[in-house]
């Protein structure tokens, strides 16, 4: 027994190494206002691709700052397209944003990455992720070497990034990371990350822009970034099913710096197997969703999960009691203190009606407090004088 | 001396005029410079005096809402003046009487004579003075005194009261000395700090007239005790008006703590704008730490010129404050004239008159470009409140120069007319 | 500490004091060949749009096909209402806005110059942008007479059908305001001082009805007749009232929708045929300079400026091959361009001179030249302060040179000096110890001389309050009687300075020192170097002028020699800013009358005050110059 247990990690680790079980996607978007509607349709994109190969709303976070859909200047309004032929609304009527507008910042980024959030932050806003989890963070907006700014207003650092990826480890909340940035000089981003497991990769090298890829003449603006053009054109066209086998080497040499206008980098040195392993990586291990199941433990018989099935039955009633309980206790509760409100009683609460009541009492106050200092002044000279 | 009345009268009689005349013909120019950011600083605009009148008549606390940060026994003196907007004479009138017994109060101290020959010092220069009159001229008719008193900024009241303590020390009275300073303090703070010179002013005074020394200890504590008894009563006074204790806060915390960042002709305004909230407080203590600085330093080398010390304090007070205006330079300026007997040994007047001169034209021309315009920022404006400062500071270190190197000349005869160099 | 007492030391140099006038002399002409290679590639800047969000050009316009036909049908009725009276136009505008299903309103002005009533009635519509929060507004201009007199036919046309248009589109992020003025300077300023609230109601109507902020404005001048006129180029107007400027994005927008999405060319300050030499680019320069240092209303979109709307004006030139259509699709893009604004335009620059619609000097570059003039005053003004602290007599009677032991210094950097209590007889000398040479020298050359001040400076300032005086009789006098009026201030202002001259010289008991006039021309030159600096961060180009103009002050000198007097003051007789007018409004050919006119117009209605500057400014300082040179008549 004891030597099963302790062979026991030195036979699944090779298991680990190579399968997760489930797959989560973070896609962010990090600038707002109307001429940056490509970056929008940009996430969209990679929102509705995620989605098609099978990864779940509830395992996608979708960051969007702005609401291009809604914005008055958009000539077709609820709609936002990243193809000037306009074929295919991204807006459609399925999409669940999680964090929107003022809620995409530096902050609630990290903390949603490394999960430091409060008690009540609903599900659909934290990444439920474990050491058994593929994750794939797609960023876009407008940076700069090293940085990657929020909404104009804060920017986040490549190392802020690399901490937060490396807490994230520290913290077995994934098992192989996908990072993808379209942005100016995006792979100075990745270059500061150390936790293992993550393959990045960015669509420019430093001091080299991320170009547009066209404008639609009716929108007005352009619609998509070039580097995640090409990304969405291979797996629109390659990856056309979840089965499909195509592996991340095969994306990585679809791109052309002769189309993308700028040099595309990859980072394997973290990933283990390095490059030939990251390579050799599916495209679906980390933009489709696994359904494999994992069964823990053995030995267990059907009477044991029976009565744990009791003892969870009885748990239930317990906190139901426990609950009504505490209802009748606040309902007396609040029978006291609606008693103490009136004793407690108002100051200065609700509107006071502002009536010039110039009153004579006041005046002469008010006079008599001046007179009372001039008086003083001239008994002051007259001791003097004396 | 009926000649010199006469001249008096005449000078006093045609300040009065422009005073009263200017907003009598342009109407609308008081209430051009009240809202200019030069002359009303958030601690003595008139528009937000009468805010704090309004609100005061109509029984709300003129401390709610945080617009009015000003002593609240300015309240029942203004409500009981008819409505300026209806009826400005009375308001101006007010304001020119005070411009008036300021000027007053400044032809007292060059009459005393402190301003040369004190009891442990007397100037070789003496006989080089400008008569009261010229120095209440200059005061009355100083462009700034002007802006200030037609804008009705209560920094004119402020230094109506610093104007008579110094002239009250300068002539020995003690009691309504430590009543106007317990005024000028109450109304705006930063004027206690020129107890201490003119303590030691007015200890000189009467040692000189008595001709015996009075105790120091005992005439020191007493004079303590007396202001505190005075600002003591200031403060009952104000609290049984107010009905609360609430604007110790709204106006004396205003000014330590500086909430209000509305641009002003000082340093602190940017400083604290650019400022990350958590050194803050530290730098509101180094500020006025370094602003108070000024008072034991100058008061222990210069003690054989209290009255130097106490004027130069004020010209320490035009630049270091929080909340300072034109009306604390005009002040200073008035006052420098009482020492005409260091401009010989000034060296830098020409500089410093040529960059206050620049900043006064070039601060509402930049002013213009950063608020009406647009094609401005906030940089070009604290740009020339640095050059307004520095020629303030000029003046004011070339002064102390000035006033040190008179006392080496007296001390050490065979140095005069040599040039100096610290070693 | 030791530096500053070695510069000061230093101030004594006898070098130095000869210095100032080729230092002054030095700064403007640096300052003047500054300016002329401004137009050179390596001084000057391509343009280029620097707000993200206005992304120029980058949307089709289909303001084509059947809207021509509506704007056809537009221009007959303009076209019938030319010669209606005020009232029946205003209507009939109204209906054609009410018909667009636009809020409409007009606005009455009644304005008195010189004694002359200008009286019309602006038609303004509202289009509320469908989706907008109605907090900001753009500006579409047609005025009914462009800045010829001519009426704006085509403009107006053009404005009306593209109200139609707009109104058509669901897109807009902010209300569009289509303002039909009277006229192309007045009935604007009019409605922009209602818009914000600034206007003498007794004088301007106030707006019935209101937008939000406004974001910018674009004015066309279109003057085609009813069978319409094909034009060659666009003429873009850009000057505003004191001579402030859009932000240069507006202006460059407009261009790159023009030129590079329309391909009708751009041309500015009336520079039609626009070569791209040398020469073209500092004629269009230094017209540019002198519209902007008149700082007069160049065309409806003038008035917005000061308000800190950024505003252009489109006006047709030449004959070619771009039809009213164009024009059309040109103004709808340059709305779907200030429609995707999100704040005021800030990022680019205010203060520029343009070279050709594609090239630019900004402020860093050319401020430099009208401060260096500014400063040549400010030198002279030191060096007549240091000068009258000099006592009168000659400085040549140096005792000796040679080296002799001396009392010992404390310091043997800076010079030592010594009340000099041992000389016996007249003159009063010193030693003075300069390294290790000793020269005993007159004292007069090293003491400083007591300076009287309040008489100088009370003249001084008298001089400039002179100067309200013409500023009161030319802005009140009745336009008739100008002409006239201007002669008189010509003959009164020549004459001024003799008369004060001789009053100096005979009315006092004891005549005036020379001190003083030193003094005084100090404080002169001191206020003038002052006010041009100062003018130059509001108003490059006056200030500039100015300075050029009025730089022989910085010479002129009180002399013994008639001749040279009366070169002096033939000089200044040129210079006079008075005589200024008459020739230059001569030169550039235009009517000294209805300068002056405009001038007066300006000043009470567009809020000008170029003639505050040249009264008391300029005009003074004239003065002053004039009286030193002339005393030395006497």
């Amino acid at each position: 027994m004891k030597f099963s247990a302790a062979l026991l990690p030195l036979l699944a680790a090779p298991f680990v190494a190579s399968e997760h079980t489930s797959n989560w996607a973070v896609l962010v978007s990090t600038s707002r206002f109307w001429f940056n509607y490509r970056h929008l349709a940009n996430v969209l994109s990679l929102y509705r691709t995620v989605k098609r190969l099978g990864i779940p709303d509830s395992q996608i976070i979708l960051m969007l700052p702005d609401d291009m859909a809604c914005n008055p200047r958009n000539a077709f309004p609820g709609t936002v397209y990243n193809n000037a032929d306009r074929a295919l609304d991204l807006y459609g009527d399925n999409i669940e944003v999680d964090y929107r507008g003022y809620e995409v910042t530096v902050e609630n980024f990290i903390r949603l990455m490394t999960d430091r959030v409060g008690e009540d932050m609903p599900r659909s806003k934290r990444l439920m992720t474990d050491e058994r989890s593929n994750i794939l963070v797609y960023m876009t907006g407008h940076g700069g070497n090293e940085f990657l700014k929020f909404q104009d207003a804060e920017e986040i650092s490549a190392f802020d990034l690399a901490d937060a990826f490396g807490q994230m480890w520290e913290k077995k909340r994934y098992h192989e990371m996908l990072f993808m940035i379209d942005t100016c000089q995006a792979n100075t981003m990745y270059s500061k990350f150390y936790s293992p497991n993550i393959l990045a990769t960015g669509s420019s090298e430093i001091d080299q822009s991320s170009y547009s890829h066209h404008a639609d003449s009716d929108v007005g603006v352009a619609v998509i970034d070039r580097y995640t053009y090409y990304n969405l054109e291979f797996l629109e066209q390659k990856v056309t099913t979840p089965t499909s086998k195509l592996t991340m080497g095969e994306l990585f040499d679809s791109y052309d710096p002769a189309k993308i206008h700028s040099d595309a980098g990859i980072r394997y040195d973290l990933f283990e197997g390095g490059e030939e392993g990251a390579r050799n990586r599916k495209v679906m291990d980390f933009f489709g969703n696994v359904q494999n199941v994992e069964l823990q433990g053995e030995g267990r018989n059907e009477t044991q999960w029976r009565e744990e099935l009791a003892a969870i039955d009885r748990m239930i009633l317990d906190a139901k009691r426990r609950h009504n309980e505490s209802l009748n206790a606040k309902s007396q509760a609040q029978h006291i203190v609606e008693e103490v409100k009136p004793v407690q009683g108002l100051r200065r609460e609700g509107a006071v009606k502002v009536g010039e009541e110039q009153g004579w009492n006041k005046q002469v106050v008010g006079a008599a407090a001046l007179l009372g200092c001039a008086g003083v002044w001239i008994a002051g000279s007259l001791f003097e004088s004396m | 001396m009926p000649l010199d009345t006469e001249h008096k009268l005449l000078i006093f009689a045609a300040a009065a005029a422009v005073r009263l005349v200017l907003p009598a013909v342009f109407p609308t120019f008081p209430d051009l410079l009240t809202g200019r950011v030069e002359v009303s600083t958030p601690v003595t605009s008139f528009k937000r005096l009468q805010e704090g009148v309004f609100l005061y008549t109509h029984n709300v606390s003129p401390y709610d809402g945080g617009v009015y940060h000003q002593a609240p026994l300015l309240l029942p003196l203004f409500s009981l003046l008819p409505d300026p907007s209806t009826y400005p004479l009375a308001t101006n009138i007010l304001y020119t009487v005070v411009d008036l017994l300021s000027a007053n109060a400044i032809g007292q101290i060059a009459d005393s004579g402190q301003n040369v020959a004190t009891r442990l010092f007397t100037s070789s220069r003496k006989h080089l003075t400008w008569s009261s009159i010229a120095i209440a001229t200059g005061y009355l008719f100083n462009p700034f005194t002007v802006a200030t008193c037609l804008a009705r900024s209560t920094s004119a009241l402020s230094n109506l009261f610093i104007l008579t303590a110094m002239a009250k020390a300068a002539h020995g009275a003690s009691t309504t000395f430590i009543l106007a300073l317990a005024f000028a303090a109450y109304l705006s703070m930063h004027p206690i700090l020129l107890f201490p010179p003119l303590l030691v002013l007015l200890y000189d005074t009467r040692a000189t007239k008595t001709q015996s020394k009075p105790n120091v200890w005992t005439f020191a504590i007493a004079h303590t005790l007396g202001l505190a008894v005075a600002i003591g009563a200031l403060l009952s006074a104000s609290a049984f008006i107010t009905g609360s204790w609430d604007f110790l806060a709204a106006t004396y915390g205003v000014r330590l703590l500086l909430p209000d960042l509305t641009p002003n002709v000082g340093l602190w305004w940017y400083f604290f704008i650019e400022m990350f909230d958590s050194f803050r407080e530290f730098f509101l203590g180094v500020f006025w730490l370094h602003a108070a600085s000024y008072v034991p330093g100058l008061t222990i080398r210069l003690h054989k010129q209290p009255l130097f010390v106490a004027c130069t304090l004020t010209g320490v007070f035009a630049i270091f404050t929080p909340y300072p205006s034109i009306a604390d330079a005009a002040l200073y300026l008035s006052l420098v004239p009482l020492f005409r007997h260091l401009f010989p040994l000034m060296r830098y007047s020409f500089l410093a008159s040529a960059a206050i001169l620049y900043a006064s034209v070039l601060g509402p021309a930049f002013y213009h470009l950063w608020i009406y315009a647009g094609s401005g920022n906030a940089n070009f404006f604290y740009a020339i409140t640095l050059v307004w400062s520095l020629g303030l500071s000029i003046i004011l270190g070339d002064s102390m120069y000035a006033a040190l190197r008179d006392e080496l000349d007296v001390e050490r005869p065979e140095l005069q007319g040599k040039e100096v160099r610290r070693i | 500490m030791a530096l500053l007492s070695s510069i000061l030391a230093l101030r004594r140099h006898p070098a130095l004091i000869k210095l100032p006038p080729y230092l002054s002399a030095f700064c403007i002409v640096v300052g003047i060949a500054w300016l002329l290679i401004l137009p050179l590639n390596e001084y000057s800047r391509r343009t280029y749009v620097s707000e993200n969000a206005l992304l120029p050009g980058q949307v089709h316009t289909y303001f084509t096909g059947s809207e021509h036909d509506v704007f056809r049908a537009y221009r007959h009725e303009v076209h019938a209402l030319i010669d209606r009276p005020v009232e029946e136009r205003s209507k009939a505008l109204e209906s054609i806005f009410l018909e667009q299903n636009l809020k409409v309103s007009t606005q009455k002005y009644n304005y008195t110059v010189s004694n002359t009533t200008i009286a019309s009635e602006n038609v303004y519509a509202i289009l509320q942008g469908p989706r907008a929060d109605a907090t900001e507004a753009l500006v579409l201009i047609g005025a009914w007479k462009n800045m010829d007199d001519e009426v704006n036919n085509s403009g107006v046309a053009l404005v009306l059908t593209l109200a139609r248009y707009f109104k058509r589109w669901s897109l807009w992020s902010k209300d569009i305001i289509f303002l039909i003025s009277a006229d192309s300077t007045i009935g604007p300023q009019a409605w922009v001082d209602a818009y914000h609230n600034e206007h003498n109601e007794e004088e301007v109507e106030s707006l019935k009805i209101k937008s939000g902020a406004l974001q910018g404005a674009v004015a066309i001048d279109y003057p085609a007749g009813p069978w319409g006129h094909r034009y060659d180029k666009l003429h873009i107007v850009y000057d505003g009232v004191n001579g402030q400027l859009p932000n240069l994005d507006l202006f460059n927008t407009a261009v790159a929708i023009a030129d590079g999405q329309m391909g009708i060319q751009c041309v500015i300050q009336r520079m039609f045929n626009h070569d791209d030499t040398y020469k073209e680019r500092l004629m269009t320069m230094l017209r540019g300079m002198i519209s902007q240092g008149l700082g007069h209303a160049t065309g409806p979109h003038s008035s917005f400026i000061p308000y800190h709307v950024d505003a252009i004006t489109l006006s047709t030139v030449g004959d070619g091959w771009h039809d009213e259509m164009t024009l059309g699709r040109t103004v709808e893009s340059l709305f779907r361009s200030l429609n995707n604004l999100l704040e005021h335009l800030h990022q680019s620059f205010f203060f520029y001179l343009l070279l050709q619609s594609k090239r630019f000097v900004s402020i860093g570059t050319y401020l430099p030249s009208a401060m260096l003039i500014a400063v040549n005053f400010s030198i002279t003004a030191l060096a007549l302060w240091v000068k009258s602290g000099k006592p009168a007599e000659g400085e040549e009677k140096i005792a000796s040179t040679n080296p002799e032991p001396s009392k010992p210094a404390t310091d043997d950097k800076s010079n030592s000096t010594s009340p000099a209590t041992d000389t016996k007889s007249p003159p009063a000398t010193e030693i003075v110890k300069l390294g290790d040479a000793v020269t005993i020298v007159p004292q007069s050359s090293t003491t400083t001389l007591e300076r009287p001040l309040l008489l100088p400076a009370l003249l001084v300032l008298t001089s400039h309050a002179i100067g309200l005086v013409p500023l009161y009789y030319f802005n009140t006098h009745p336009s008739t009687h100008l002409r006239a009026l201007h002669l008189t201030a010509a003959n009164a202002s020549s004459i001024l300075p003799f008369v004060f001259a001789w009053t100096g010289y005979y009315a006092p008991d004891t005549p005036i020192p020379t001190q003083t006039f030193t003094l005084i021309q100090c404080f002169s030159l001191l206020g003038l170097g002052l006010g041009l600096a100062a003018l130059a961060t509001l108003n490059f180009s006056l200030s500039i002028i100015i300075g050029v103009l009025s730089a022989p002050l910085s010479f002129v000198r009180r002399t013994e020699s008639n001749a040279l007097n009366i070169l002096q003051l033939g000089l200044l007789a040129v210079l006079n800013p008075v005589m200024v007018a008459q020739w230059s409004s001569h030169y550039l050919g235009a009517d000294l009358a209805e300068v002056l006119r405009l001038a007066a117009v300006g000043w009470r209605v567009w809020g000008l005050w170029t003639q505050v500057v040249v009264w008391v400014v300029w005009f003074p300082a004239w003065v002053v110059g004039g009286t030193i040179v002339a005393g030395g008549m006497f």
